[in-house]
């Protein structure tokens, strides 16, 4: 007898110390000699940083010291999160770390941090991401720099970027990527569509608010080693990004990923160059802690989007044409964006006959922009989705029906001029359609009703 | 998230307590449950705590036309209190368990409540309608203060320094009816708009509402709320801009009325 | 200021001595000064209950409260839920109904289900998602928490009457 690990419920192997509280997340483990750290953030949302006065702070109790990016043994002139995890001279937005103040306790970490003053060099802050594209608007980067998006990049941009012809439209330089995908006349063939609909869709920056705040301790062996214990997503990439950002050769960094009190795509390589920097600096053990507030202002929620989209079909419910611009508010400091993404699923799980999509990837005085569970991906889904409903009002079409009589099988060849694989799109639809809710919509009580909606 | 440096005494009697309180930069602390969240975003500085949380202060007194409330009385005790379970009084046990959750109302009390008098707190409505009135004690004496004098402003009420709130007097008014209702922002569970009514046997309504303005306030003796709220000045925010917050306190308003009336007809003192 | 205060308290049933400035919230002189890192700090503003503990068998949020406050106070930490290394029945029932993923909450759903349950011995859904208003996650979508409370509840029926 064999016994299937498929589809039966067993209890999870970490359970029974997590309910015991046996369980050591990363703020937990308790380190000899052990410093505290506290940030600095800007209040501006793009300023020139001038001064950081720090001598009221050092002469606070238990204040060791108050770090800014010049004090950090960073090995690159990056301007990423990892290679500049404090703003240097130019501060991109409200909220960015630009002093790390260490003490002998959390306590005394967050009253020095009340007495360190920044002073700051205000610059137009650039936060319409639509109107920031337009040629001639202020930039939210003025300096020059390296921006590298080093191994992040990789993890979630994992597609094609399409063709890259941005030499039609006349953009500003806040404009860090487009992304172009058409086939076929899209713009004619809407005109002859039997009925058409479009939208203008704007969704909001999501922060993650996984209940474990983010932390990471850094400190240096007697060899030498730079060792981490962090609340990460990828222990690997982690090490990466600090061999990169500290120029240290990979088998002097060990990162100990522990236990996640929750990330859902927000803890990559935010905290640890701070720790280390710092721990580098100092060579002794640091920890950094965020407050929620600190969380909530300095990490990277998932971007902020506007997505302009139409769609058009025959009376028959054949879906014809698709065009989008989906404009992707990368904020600051990051070195990749998931304009590529959305504009490719925005196309979702149905076949059309002639599509013309553009993503534009646009640097704006806003947070670091991170990902959240399927970057790109929701955002995409909001968009059509909400058209195909209406598009099904408008040809008086069951809803369902409409994207069945759609929906890509295999082989079919998609937006990305590649042929899907196996495609569960027909099967899905087919099993909703049976399901007791979507059979009984029509006859729920007054002020509740069923919906759906597809998305890969 | 840590408070500012503080000192901490601890009063074994009102006396002491009031003593230390002559301090213009102490501040007296309760539960802690309004206090401390001020003090950890560093909102609030006192130089000195003093801690009255063991004090004598809790407790019922249900005499023949008076119910007299401990300032120290938790929200968990109003909750569950079996002298609260009549029409009359049915708001002060209503709005206390929809207070905050079930770990604030372990430990939040009466008067350290009204006394911090955030403007979308919940019971300042219900001394409000069921017209309380408070027993303030300083070192040099003893006042009574009705309620309607006591919210004066934002954070402000009429305790003078060095003064505490010992008791909240209800008059028994005989074959009333009470209710709180309110409607609450999901994440803070403060009052959107929160109101309180009175129904009385010979036709009497008293409604007060919190959470909509600078601080709580009474309407007009029997006015229909929707018309009394259309003169009050109503503050806006991004969970509730003026114009839908009047109308939100209107409708809480109408059904604390509409249920304190169904409560009233149904008693039978 | 920064001068500290001497006190006593009990903790999981034993004493302990503790000297901390009077600022110093329960949960850090929980998790600092005696070790005891199951209570977790997880918001600024007292709203995620993710540092609750029973003070005289009563939830608390540990973040809001001073650790003086507690001065001959009996604390009950996560730790000292299951004494020997013998699952309560509300942790059984948390392992069994898959009430946690990352566990970072878990702790305080613990202990406020235990004050719920010390009181309400068979609350239906509604009450128990009522009683755990104040404890926040972000992981499990509250179904599989509130599963197990209800779970718990059962056994500690059956064992009250046996």
């Amino acid at each position: 007898m064999s016994e299937s690990v498929i589809g039966v419920s067993r209890p999870r192997v970490d359970a029974p110390d997590k309910v015991t509280g046996a369980t050591r997340f990363a703020a937990d483990g308790h380190v000899h000699g052990l410093l505290h750290a506290r940030l600095v953030l800007s209040t501006e949302a793009h300023a020139l940083l001038q001064r950081v006065e720090r001598d009221a702070a050092l002469a606070m109790p238990g204040v060791v010291a108050v770090l800014t990016a010049d004090d950090l043994p960073l090995a690159s002139a990056g301007s990423d999160r990892t290679t500049e995890p404090l703003a240097r001279t130019e501060v991109v937005f409200a909220g960015q770390p630009v002093a790390l103040v260490v003490a002998e306790s959390e306590a005394a970490a967050e009253d020095a941090v009340e007495a360190v003053v920044v002073e700051y060099e205000p610059l137009p802050a650039v936060v319409d991401v639509e109107d920031a594209m337009l040629p001639g608007r202020a930039l939210a980067r003025v300096l020059e720099e390296d921006a590298g998006g080093g191994d992040l990049e990789s993890i979630h941009a994992g597609v094609d970027k399409g063709q890259e012809d941005g030499e039609e439209e006349q953009l500003s330089g806040n404009v860090l990527d487009t992304i172009h995908r058409n086939a076929g006349d899209a713009t004619a063939l809407l005109e002859a569509s039997d009925v058409v609909v479009s939208g203008r869709f704007r969704t909001p920056w999501v922060y993650q608010a996984y209940i474990e705040p983010q932390v990471a301790t850094a400190w240096l062996e007697p060899n030498e080693t730079l060792v981490v214990s962090t609340s990460t997503q990828g222990s690997f990439v982690t090490q990466r990004e600090l061999a990169r950002a500290f120029g240290l050769p990979l088998e002097q960094i060990r990162v100990i990923a522990e236990p996640l009190g929750g990330a859902f795509g927000g803890k990559l390589a935010l905290m640890e160059p701070l720790a280390a920097g710092a721990a580098l600096a100092l060579r002794r053990p640091v920890r950094v802690v965020l407050t929620r507030a600190e969380d909530f202002q300095a990490t990277n929620p998932a971007s902020a989007q506007v997505t302009h989209l139409k769609i058009g079909a025959r009376k028959d419910g054949t879906l014809t044409a698709i065009t989008a611009r989906m404009i992707v508010d990368r904020g600051s400091n990051a070195g990749w964006g998931v304009e590529g993404i959305t504009s490719l699923l925005v196309a979702g799980p149905y076949r059309w006959e002639a599509h013309d999509l553009r993503g534009y990837g646009v640097q704006t005085n806003r947070f670091t922009f991170g990902a959240y569970r399927g970057p790109g991906a929701p955002t995409a889904a909001f968009a059509l989705e909400t058209l195909m409903d209406e598009l099904a009002i408008e040809l008086e079409a069951d809803p369902l029906e409409l994207r069945l009589r759609n929906a890509v099988v295999e082989n079919d060849v998609g937006v990305s001029g590649n042929p899907f694989p196996r495609m569960g799109a027909v099967e899905v639809l087919e099993r909703i359609r049976e399901h007791p809710l979507w059979q009984a919509r029509d006859s729920l009580p007054d002020n509740e009703g069923v919906g759906f909606a597809a998305g890969y | 998230m840590i408070p500012a440096a503080v000192r901490h005494v601890r009063a074994s009697t009102l006396d002491e307590a009031l003593d230390a309180l002559a301090d213009p930069e102490a501040k007296a602390l309760a539960g802690g449950q309004s206090l401390l969240p001020v003090m950890k975003l560093r909102i609030v500085r006192p130089s000195l705590l003093v801690d009255i949380g063991r004090l004598e202060l809790g407790g019922f007194h249900l005499r023949d036309n008076e119910l007299r409330l401990g300032a120290l009385t938790t929200w968990d005790t109003l909750e569950s209190a079996s002298e609260l379970e009549r029409p009359s009084f049915a708001a002060i046990a209503e709005c206390a368990a929809e207070i905050g959750d079930l770990q604030v109302r372990n430990r939040g009390t009466l008067g350290g409540s009204l006394a911090h008098a955030d403007p979308a707190s919940d019971m300042p409505a219900v001394v409000l309608a069921l017209g309380a009135e408070l027993v303030l004690r300083a070192a040099d004496g003893e006042r009574t203060l009705a309620a309607e004098e006591f919210f004066v402003g934002p954070f402000t009420t009429a305790l003078a320094p060095g003064e505490l709130i010992t008791e909240v007097v209800f008059p028994l008014v005989a074959g009333s009816g009470s209710a709180y209702v309110k409607v609450e922002h999901p994440a803070s569970g403060f009052a959107l708009a929160g109101t309180a009514a009175q129904v009385t046997r010979d036709g009497k309504q008293r409604v007060a509402v919190t959470g909509v303005g600078s601080h709580p306030f009474l309407l007009p003796a029997d006015a229909d709320p929707f018309d009394a709220l259309a003169d009050a000045e109503i503050y806006g925010d991004r969970f509730a801009p003026v114009e839908y917050r009047r109308h939100l306190a209107g409708v809480v308003a109408r059904r604390a009325l509409d249920r304190a009336q169904e409560r009233m007809e149904r008693c039978d003192e | 200021m920064s001068a500290t205060r001497r006190f006593e308290l009990i903790v999981n049933g034993e004493p302990h001595s503790l000297e901390v400035e009077p600022r110093t919230l329960l949960v850090h002189a929980l998790r600092d000064g005696l070790g005891l890192t199951g209570t977790h700090v997880g918001c600024d503003t007292s709203q995620c209950g993710a540092c609750t503990v029973l003070v005289g068998g009563r939830a608390v949020k540990s973040c809001t409260m001073l650790a003086v406050q507690a001065e001959d106070a009996e604390v009950t930490t996560i730790e000292g839920f299951a004494p020997d290394g013998v699952q309560h029945p509300i942790q059984r029932a948390f392992v069994e109904q898959h009430g946690l993923q990352c566990g970072f909450c878990t702790p305080g759903m613990i202990l406020t289900a235990s004050d719920l349950l010390s009181r309400e011995p068979d609350p239906d859904d509604a009450t128990i998602r009522r009683a755990l208003k104040g404890n926040f996650c972000r992981c499990t979508g509250y179904q599989s928490i509130v599963n197990s409370v209800r779970a718990a509840a059962a056994t500690l029926r059956e064992e009250a009457a046996a």
